[in-house]
């Protein structure tokens, strides 16, 4: 049994984690359930070695740890799957699985490094050829490569940090299979989710944390995702559904017969209109399309046949630029935000050439701070000082302070891109509020998300991308509450044809 | 060119080449490993100038040119453990660090020889090295040079610790994740490095000129950093450019006396060449080469 024992630790003022005791067993997959900054990435530090706690001791087998580095935690089996894998990509598989294992010779152990990743690959379904380069494999086959590097380091303990963020529902379904496996095999399986459905599906037992404080460890079978998001969020969270508004408005945007070869996906004969008022959605998997139909309305590349029209509130044609529309994109570290700058230097980012901001080239310092302190208080962006880096934000302010810069500027149309990834349920329902009030008070909302529940949960109208194609999936059934065939567009999304026997 | 048969020019030439390509591949492979490791030493021509002028100190002092070589890669690994100081441990800018030990060298090395002049006088001596022995007419240097290249290539392809150190330079946190001290990794491959630097430097002036001059690497240092992108980050194919460009300069020497009056004209022109091919070859080569993902950028665990 690995045991944490009322570990507390502190970050300057912030308390991580408050005397958490949990106890995780052998042949269990425990989940660790929590909102972001609930503490339960700083726990699994801790169990890892990569921080210290303050107080409290990590005992296993009614032996204390002392786990000063991620060495000491391989010493005694823990092993770790981080978010972010940490495999060199120019190396092969049997590479990267030698990296590390210092107790061997000089010369590099090619064969039987590639015998024992076969024979633990067989075992445990994590097929992956040891001879390719990590470069060439997918999000689902890195991720096997770090399971073997932990079964091939005698692991025991195998920490899985936010496991199926980037992989796909067949992804998912054999690192599952894989992970009963283990556990079948002995493995004590520790699982940082906030997925509830997922942790319903595969852990024996969940902790919840909330603010740095253990809630409540039970059986998976008592627990209901319902009552589990109502102890992450410590209130009763009703999941947000939009109401549909069919609207008959003006169109803000609108791309006719749109082609073009650019990019990595060629875009076919793309139509589509987003009128004011409305919310529309574009539902497929991501790498069809998506980037380079957000690019073009942009106007970051140009049709080579078709037109892309954009309009202002008076129904005049604009530029499409990237200044003309509010753009929620789709990786905010990388598109959105500059990480060294402050919070209020990002807040103005897009806008520091308006009048309000600067003159002559001078920025208006004054304005700036102001404008940010009053987005921190709108978005309630967290910690509520415009002079932090933007970097030092959570995942979740920092979707909050790009929100807060786009909807501000009072642009007519918003286009959102996959805008709730890899946030917690309560700033992704934050989101899902304000994208929605936005569309009540007139604007019109381009949602592409790879995300179908929340395509489904806020849009009037969806497309389907698929190999840079669009098509529009209607409503259908009770004429007074049509609903959109889930299925039909599952089959477009995987680049069916629509069932044509079904209606006539 | 009335006395001098073709063989005996191809065969001179084929002498300078090597002779130029010597300091070249030993710097080059120097850079390399550092490289390797994620550390981009410009300050490269001042580490073979420390070493060089290193060389010649130890060499006088000791009356050895062997002991001179083994001064002048102590020397050039001493320099490289400055920049690993500012670079890794301090986590400074590797650029900014490498020029700043650029003009160091230039400047430090040009008072220190005077002084040595000097003092060599006072002392009824001067401050020269003595020749490299030639045992039964093997040129130490190149069979040393050819041995270096040979065991760094096998080092950081079939061995674990050139693993670890391909491994630090391409991602150093998942190679601090695998229990790999990356610090330790890096300063260790800037003083290798830097020592083979250093010889390279310490071949130019004990192992050719017998003295230093100020600024005698005359941009040999920045063209080995320009081979190791040529080589791609291998050190065979680092050799291979090397020679190339030792040749390219053997030749130039060659061709001079056959122009004759054009000579004034084409003179720069030629000590040029070498410079003006790598320019044009890096123009098309460099988009296909892969350097170290993590080359010039500090590691910061936290």
């Amino acid at each position: 049994m690995l045991e944490a024992r009322r570990i507390a630790k502190r970050f300057g003022p912030v308390v991580a984690l408050a005397d958490v005791s949990v106890e995780f067993h052998d042949r269990e997959v425990h989940a660790v359930l929590g909102e972001n900054g609930a503490g339960k990435s700083t726990l699994m530090n801790i169990l890892y070695g990569l921080i210290r706690p303050d107080a409290g001791q990590v005992v296993l087998d009614g032996r204390a740890l002392r786990l000063r580095r991620p060495m000491d935690a391989h010493a005694a089996g823990i092993a770790m799957v981080h978010q972010h894998f940490m495999l060199v990509e120019d190396f092969t598989v049997a590479e990267n699985l030698m990296l590390g294992h210092l107790d061997v010779g000089w010369w590099l152990p090619r064969s039987a490094v590639r015998r024992r990743a076969r024979e633990a690959a067989r075992r445990f379904a994590l097929d992956v050829d040891p001879d390719r380069r990590v470069e060439e494999l997918s999000v689902g086959q890195r991720q096997r490569v770090e399971i073997l590097k932990a079964l091939l380091r005698e692991a025991h303990t195998f920490i899985l940090d936010e496991p199926t963020g980037v992989l796909s529902p067949d992804d998912a379904q054999q690192l599952f299979e894989s992970l009963r496996r283990l556990r079948n095999r002995g493995a004590r399986i520790l699982f940082i989710s906030h997925k509830l459905n997922e942790v319903m599906a595969i852990a024996d037992r969940v902790t919840v944390l909330r603010r740095g404080r253990r809630i409540i460890t039970e059986s998976a079978d008592r627990a209901t995702p319902e009552s589990l998001a109502q102890q992450m969020v410590g209130r009763p969270l009703g999941e947000f559904v939009r109401p549909p508004a069919p609207s008959s408005g003006d169109a803000v945007l609108e791309l006719r017969n749109v082609s073009s070869a650019r990019g990595h996906v060629a875009l076919r004969d793309v139509s589509l209109v987003v009128r004011s008022g409305e919310i529309v959605g574009i539902a497929g998997v991501d790498g069809n399309g998506q980037t380079e139909l957000a690019r073009m309305v942009l106007g970051l590349d140009r049709p080579e046949a078709g037109d892309v029209r954009l309009f202002d509130p008076d129904g005049g044609r604009i530029e499409p630029a990237p200044r003309a529309v509010a753009h929620i994109a789709d990786d905010r570290r990388r598109e959105a935000l500059v990480l060294n700058m402050s919070l209020a230097e990002n807040a103005v980012l897009k806008h520091h050439t308006d009048a309000t901001f600067s003159r002559r080239g001078w920025l208006n310092r004054r304005a700036i701070a102001s404008h940010a302190a009053q987005l921190v208080r709108e978005f309630d962006i967290r910690p509520a000082s415009p002079f932090v880096a933007a970097a030092s934000l959570s995942g979740g302010n920092q979707q909050r302070l790009v929100i807060g810069r786009e909807l501000a500027a009072g642009r007519g149309l918003v286009l959102a891109v996959n805008p709730t990834r890899g946030l917690d349920v309560a700033s992704t329902d934050f989101v899902h509020r304000r994208l929605s009030e936005r569309a009540a008070n007139g604007c019109g909302v381009l949602l592409i998300s790879a995300d179908l529940d929340e395509i489904l949960r806020l849009v009037d109208r969806i497309y389907v991308i698929h190999s840079g194609r669009l098509t529009e999936s209607r409503r259908a059934g009770d004429p007074a509450r049509p609903t959109h065939d889930t299925a039909e567009i599952a089959r477009l999304m995987a680049g069916l044809p629509p069932d044509c026997g079904g209606r006539t | 060119m009335n006395d001098v048969t073709v063989p005996e020019l191809v065969a001179s030439t084929l002498h300078r080449g090597v002779q130029a390509a010597v300091p070249l591949a030993l710097a080059a492979n120097g850079e390399l490993i550092a490289e390797r490791a994620g550390l981009l030493n410009i300050g490269i021509e001042g580490v073979m100038l420390i070493g060089a002028l290193g060389g010649v100190a130890s060499a006088w002092w000791t009356g050895s040119a062997v002991a001179g070589l083994i001064g002048a890669a102590l020397a050039g690994a001493l320099a490289a453990l400055l920049f690993a100081l500012w670079t890794v441990a301090w986590r400074r800018d590797q650029v900014v660090t490498g020029l700043a030990i650029n003009l160091l060298a230039f400047g430090l090395t040009g008072v220190a020889v005077q002084r040595l002049d000097r003092f060599a006088e006072s002392h009824g001596s001067t401050f020269v090295a003595p020749p490299l022995p030639m045992p039964a007419g093997i040129d130490p240097l190149a069979t040393l040079t050819l041995l270096v290249v040979a065991v760094t290539h096998v080092a950081i392809f079939c061995t674990r610790p050139g693993l670890t150190l391909r491994a630090v330079g391409e991602n150093p946190e998942a190679a601090d994740t695998a229990g790999i001290r990356v610090a330790l990794v890096r300063f260790i491959a800037a003083a290798v490095g830097g020592a083979l630097v250093g010889l390279a430097g310490g071949a130019l002036s004990v192992g050719m000129t017998h003295r230093f001059q100020e600024f005698m690497t005359g941009g040999r240092g920045f063209l080995a950093l320009a081979l190791v992108i040529f080589g791609r980050w291998s050190p065979i194919g680092v050799a291979i450019a090397a020679c190339f460009f030792g040749l390219l300069d053997a030749l130039q020497v060659t061709l001079q006396p056959t122009l004759g009056d054009a000579v004034h004209l084409l003179y720069p022109a030629l000590v040029a060449l070498p410079y003006v091919l790598t320019l044009v070859a890096l123009a098309g080569v460099t988009g296909r080469a892969r350097a170290p993902a993590a080359l010039a950028t500090p590691y910061d665990p936290r």
